[in-house]
């Protein structure tokens, strides 16, 4: 904080040198394999199919691979279905996270220890695909958006890492909270959740991601296609030709394989619009959410 | 003069009731979704026909568990799955974190943003371009052996060569990983406070010392609640990778509990083995989550419980 | 105006084809168009057919089917529904039924498919692969209340089939279960020139630069795969894919010494696993050689299409195995953009000796349990769903099914149904596989009988219109394993041994051609197979082969 130039050692010097060296090569590896997709995705495919290794510029510029893509009639509906989910799910999931988060960060409940082994115990144990789709039929979930919601409102990795968070906001903020006279709800509301924006801000993420690329449960319940969501859609189309097909008779297995090219635009049409979020809640877990409130 | 149960439950009520409500529709949620149909598990046990339902379908005990146990295969793919799994977490584990505290001695906002954008990018891209990219670089004429010749090595088809499967697998797994992997790091590391940074350069200690005594503890919990859940889903190792990066040259170390399920269970949907395999896994990863568990509590002040 | 013109241009095509006596059997009794109301007791042939003189597509209106099927990706690149495209259009406006298709995603069917049963809703009609992928055999689903046996609703509602039926008695037998019961409205491969379609090919013009004939023996190959090394630098002269099992089983090279990778009829009329064979012993050396010399592609075990297709395309190889559309037609266009010279051609299946006729080629069976249909026990109006389904086997539905909407799709020139531009040359930009989904299942399969003529249209290059005679010149078609299952209470026992035997021979294969294990350790890979239990596994095949030659 304070402008007090500490002189750096030799030492010093040369790691920040070293380091800014190694994480720019990472970033390099990191960028090409997108690059790729990204360059591969405007070029040619006749010349495509016959290239072999790396690829720093198209082959012959072309966008009609994008052109397919838009014309999929699935594209936009899938964006539009998974965006539903996105924001709903989202609001549902950090609030019922931070619920169970706050109880379980508590101290001195005595059944905390009983209710927190009752909901790991589930990460090890189900009753598998066919019963969970059942139980979500007997409440009339299947086939509609909100059962891809409802039944995934909390994640039990998430929930203890937001937990881990919230134990370490002090008790002296809560206890000087509660003998004001604060109710739970209100502490998690006033205090607990403006302090822990960091940790919300990865949540938002990662429950963000999650159902950003979630596809599995909405290929199992959902039957009307009109209501898949993106990365069904694009799954469809990168799996295509693939070698799990078993689709079989003359005209089956012998299809004209879907361009790479369009397969290289649907990913990104698909994956763009969630790189774009990331620097927006970046900002907010590489702050110092913390400085400061120890003294208050 | 110890309380009574009743006495303390009496307490503890009083004190926590408006606790207990804000956590009902977290249990609900989990009695209703994840409870209600555990009995599904019971598949493992019977010869499991969807259209007779759980309940109608017949008995056959351990029948499904010992067709498992009985393979010629068992052994190496037992070995496999934990080899794997553990190479991902010696290695894997601490990547996330050292890209982290690199990442937090960067002074240059601007770098440090865009290095971060950047090396979660690769986590956004499917498993099938990245194996299919991994299988190019991999060839004989590819890539990964251009290098190989360059520092003076010969060429090989290295996706055939079971020695480097493990080291293939991990490392693609970790550069795939390792960025987002890092953002829960990067978030526990923007709650150390900072003063106390600064009092300790007062008092003369260099980066080093800052990061074994401040850095280091104040990102304790995060690292070994972490730690502990991945240790307990070690023996979760998917099978979409390992479908699409091997083949028969690689099975002996490629081969996994799930691929190897995979290739029995898409020819008959049999939904009893899986579910005795996945009960099987589960019972593994509970047993090793425990021990960690109290591995935590004793050497540290963090655990799940 | 338009669908009454089409359907009386097709009844008139139907009338005169059916006049012109094309060669089925009493030919005047056709009953399956015609509006007139003659006097039913012209019909007496049997008690069914009373009633079908009175009954004409399309039919009255009537309940709404619903009909489960996977969506080709050829039509869902297009349609996100079958009944939105052309063919369902005109399917539903010719019966007359209306039909609610759904459709699982692409390669999620298996689940799918266990959880519509799970659930209990099953839908009228399920499209599905019930031969091979209903755990315990079609006869299971019967018994497991899933689906209704056909074979009275056959003989009352069906004419169309019962009558293709009783002329192709080998596909009659092929669609049963052991015990004789139907299930299912089946795909089938309506000429043994459709059951062919994977085959060796090579570089043309390499071969017409070097002077060098289309290899027929091992021997020529070698000089061949030789030359393409040596002489055109081509660092893999012979690829192909590895990890399309299909494809993996197709090995010309192990056909030329009398075996397969796989099952197969022998001459002794009993199943044989050819990987256990002594023959294949010879087949490995010898891959194991040219391995060594440099002319199998050294990245042999990890190709997929991407790279195979890049190596075809680029020069880097000279001979490949696969389709001849999606391989031969797609490489060829591709490259051809680039190198106008570029052309493949199909070789003929390779023999030991000069002159031979191949004993062995790729073919399937003409009913391979794939994509068929089936009542479901929950369908309330069985003759409806089957009367729907029966139209694809008479002429009208045979005509749609394969080339569409006469006027739109195809054109009757000359008595052959010639596909329209909006096909072949589609104003939309729409590859011809797309096109084709649009008007016709005949591009891939269903509950038809799929036509000749579709496939010497599909082939658009003379390259690819000669592989079905090329490719179908063996004896092949004497050493498929007929569709036979394993009873109910073999079929996990068979599983389990096939998986770890599948496992291992992949293994091993690898193994020996790449020299890591020596050939002369074939004996202990042998005992090895034995143990896990291939004799078992012969058993039980051999045992559902008498099962099905008893049929």
């Amino acid at each position: 904080m304070n402008a007090m130039k500490i002189k750096k050692s030799p030492a010093e010097k040369v790691f920040t040198v070293f380091n800014y060296i190694l994480l720019t090569f990472i970033m390099l590896i990191c960028l090409y394999p997108v690059w790729y997709v990204l360059v591969a995705s405007l070029s040619d495919s006749s010349l495509l199919m016959q290239h072999s290794g790396g690829l720093l510029k198209p082959l012959g510029f072309s966008i009609s691979a994008y052109k397919k893509v838009f014309d999929n009639p699935m594209i936009l509906k899938g964006y539009g279905n998974t965006l539903f989910i996105l924001v709903i799910g989202v609001m549902l999931d950090i609030f019922m996270t931070s619920l169970g988060a706050y109880f379980l960060s508590r101290k001195q409940v005595m059944f905390k220890n009983v209710i927190m082994m009752i909901i790991v115990f589930t990460m090890f144990f189900s009753g598998g695909m066919i019963p969970f789709y059942l139980n979500l039929k007997d409440f009339k979930l299947t086939n509609t958006l909100w059962g891809l919601i409802i039944p995934f409102m909390i994640n039990t990795t998430n929930l203890i890492i937001l937990r881990t968070s919230f134990e370490s906001i002090p008790d002296s903020l809560i206890e000087a909270a509660q003998i004001d006279g604060a109710g739970h709800f209100k502490i998690l509301m006033q205090i607990v959740l403006p302090l822990s924006k960091a940790i919300l801000a990865v949540m938002i993420l990662y429950y963000g991601v999650g159902i950003w690329n979630a596809w599995f449960w909405a290929s199992a319940i959902i039957r009307t296609r009109e209501l898949y969501p993106l990365q069904v859609v694009l799954r469809e189309i990168l799996m295509q030709n693939d070698v799990s097909a078993m689709t079989a008779g003359v005209g089956a297995a012998d299809q004209d394989a879907v361009a790479t090219t369009i397969k290289y635009a649907t990913i990104i049409v698909a994956t763009l619009p969630i790189l774009c979020v990331y620097p927006f809640l970046q900002k907010h877990f590489t702050q110092g959410a913390m400085v400061g409130a120890v003294k208050g | 003069m110890k309380e009574t149960f009743s006495v303390r439950l009496k307490k503890d009520f009083r004190r926590n009731k408006m606790l207990y409500l804000l956590v009902v529709p977290v249990l609900l949620f989990y009695l209703i979704f994840q409870y209600r149909p555990m009995y599904g598990a019971l598949i493992a046990f019977k010869d499991y026909t969807p259209t007779l339902g759980v309940a109608d379908s017949p008995w056959v005990g351990l029948d499904n568990f010992n067709r498992f146990f009985n393979s010629v295969y068992f052994n190496r793919l037992i070995k496999n799955t934990v080899l794997l799994s553990v190479y991902n977490l010696v290695f894997g584990f601490p990547a996330p974190i050292i890209l982290a505290l690199l990442l937090n001695e960067i002074k240059s906002k601007k770098f440090k943003s865009a290095t971060q954008t950047v090396t979660y990018l690769p986590h956004f891209i499917s498993l099938i371009v990245v194996t299919g990219m991994l299988r190019d670089f991999s060839l004989t004429s590819g890539l990964f052996n251009d290098i190989i010749t360059f520092f003076g090595g010969e060429r090989s088809a290295l996706l055939q060569n079971p020695k480097l499967y493990r080291s293939i697998y991990v490392a693609s797994s970790i550069w795939q990983e390792v960025g987002w992997g890092s953002i829960i790091y990067l978030s526990a590391l923007s709650g150390v406070d900072s003063e106390l940074y600064e009092a300790a350069q007062i008092d003369g200690a260099g980066k080093w010392k800052q990061m074994l005594n401040i850095t280091l503890p104040g990102i304790a919990p995060t690292i070994i609640i972490m730690l502990t859940m991945k240790i307990g889903t070690l023996m979760n190792m998917g099978y979409e990778k390992t479908i699409l990066l091997y083949n028969p040259a690689t099975y002996e170390t490629a081969d996994i509990i799930s691929s190897y399920v995979y290739r029995v269970g898409l020819l008959e949907q049999d939904w009893s083995y899986s579910t005795a395999i996945g009960l099987f896994n589960s019972i593994i990863n509970l047993t090793l989550l425990l021990i960690a568990n109290k591995l935590a509590k004793r050497f540290s002040e963090t655990s799940l419980w | 105006m338009k669908k009454k013109f089409v359907s009386l241009l097709t009844a008139t095509a139907v009338i005169a084809t059916s006049l012109a006596g094309c060669g089925q059997g009493g030919g005047s009794q056709e009953t399956t168009k015609a509006p007139e109301t003659q006097a039913p007791a012209q019909s007496t042939e049997s008690g069914g057919a009373a009633q079908s003189a009175e009954f004409a597509y399309p039919m009255a209106a009537g309940a709404k089917l619903t009909y489960w099927a996977p969506l080709n990706d050829n039509v869902s690149a297009n349609y996100s529904n079958l009944g939105d495209t052309f063919f369902g259009k005109a399917l539903m406006a010719q019966t007359g039924v209306d039909i609610e298709f759904m459709h699982p995603p692409l390669n999620q069917q298996v689940e799918q498919f266990s959880l519509i049963l799970a659930d209990g809703n099953l839908p009228d009609l399920m499209e599905y692969d019930w031969l091979p992928l209903y755990p315990g055999g079609p006869e299971k689903a019967i018994t497991d209340g899933v689906i209704l046996p056909l074979n009275d609703i056959i003989e009352q509602y069906c004419p169309n089939l019962s009558k293709y039926l009783a002329e192709n008695p080998d596909i009659d037998r092929m669609i049963q279960t052991d015990e004789g019961t139907y299930y299912c409205f089946p795909f089938i491969r309506g000429d043994g020139k459709l059951c062919n379609t994977i085959g060796p090919m090579m570089r043309k013009d390499w071969l017409d630069e070097l002077g060098l004939e289309v290899p027929t023996t091992i021997d020529e190959w070698h000089t061949v795969l030789t030359a393409f090394k040596e002489q055109k630098g081509a660092t893999a002269p012979f690829t192909y894919e590895q990890d399309r099992e299909q494809l993996r089983d197709t090995d010309p090279f192990a056909y030329a010494y009398n075996t397969t990778r796989t099952f197969y009829l022998g001459s002794d009329g009993k199943v044989h696993y050819g990987a256990a064979e002594p023959e294949f012993k010879d087949y490995l050396a010898t891959m194991a050689q040219w391995y060594k010399e440099g002319l199998i592609d050294a990245d042999l075990a990890t190709l997929s299409v991407d790279q195979v297709s890049a190596k075809m395309t680029s020069g880097t190889a000279g001979a490949s195995v696969g389709w001849a559309g999606s391989r031969l037609g797609a490489w060829t266009k591709a490259a051809q953009a680039t190198n106008p010279d570029y052309e493949l051609v199909a070789t003929p299946y390779p023999t030991t000796q000069k002159g031979a006729y191949p004993e062995f080629g790729q073919i399937e069976n003409q009913y391979s349990g794939r994509a068929s249909v089936a009542i479901t026990t929950s369908c309330k109006d069985v003759e409806r769903a089957a009367r729907m389904l029966d139209y694809a086997y008479g002429e009208d539905g045979h005509f749609l099914y394969n080339f569409g909407v006469e006027g739109e799709s195809y054109n009757m020139v000359d008595g052959y149904p010639a596909y329209t531009d909006l096909i072949l040359d589609n104003p939309d930009g729409l590859p011809i596989s797309q096109a084709m989904a649009a008007y016709i299942r005949g591009c891939y399969n269903g509950p038809f009988v799929q036509d000749l003529r579709y496939l010497e249209q599909y082939y658009t290059l003379q390259n690819q219109k000669d592989t079905p005679d090329i490719w179908g010149a063996s004896n092949g078609k004497a050493h498929v394993v007929p569709p036979i299952t394993p009873t109910t209470e073999e079929s996990k026992e068979y599983s389990t041994i096939m998986n770890e035997v599948r496992t291992y021979r992949d293994e091993m294969i690898l193994k020996f051609i790449f020299g890591t294990e020596s050939i002369d350790n074939f004996d202990t890979y042998i005992a090895n197979m034995e143990k896990m239990g291939l004799s078992r596994a012969l058993e039980i095949q051999n045992a559902a082969l008498a099962r099905y030659n008893a049929r």
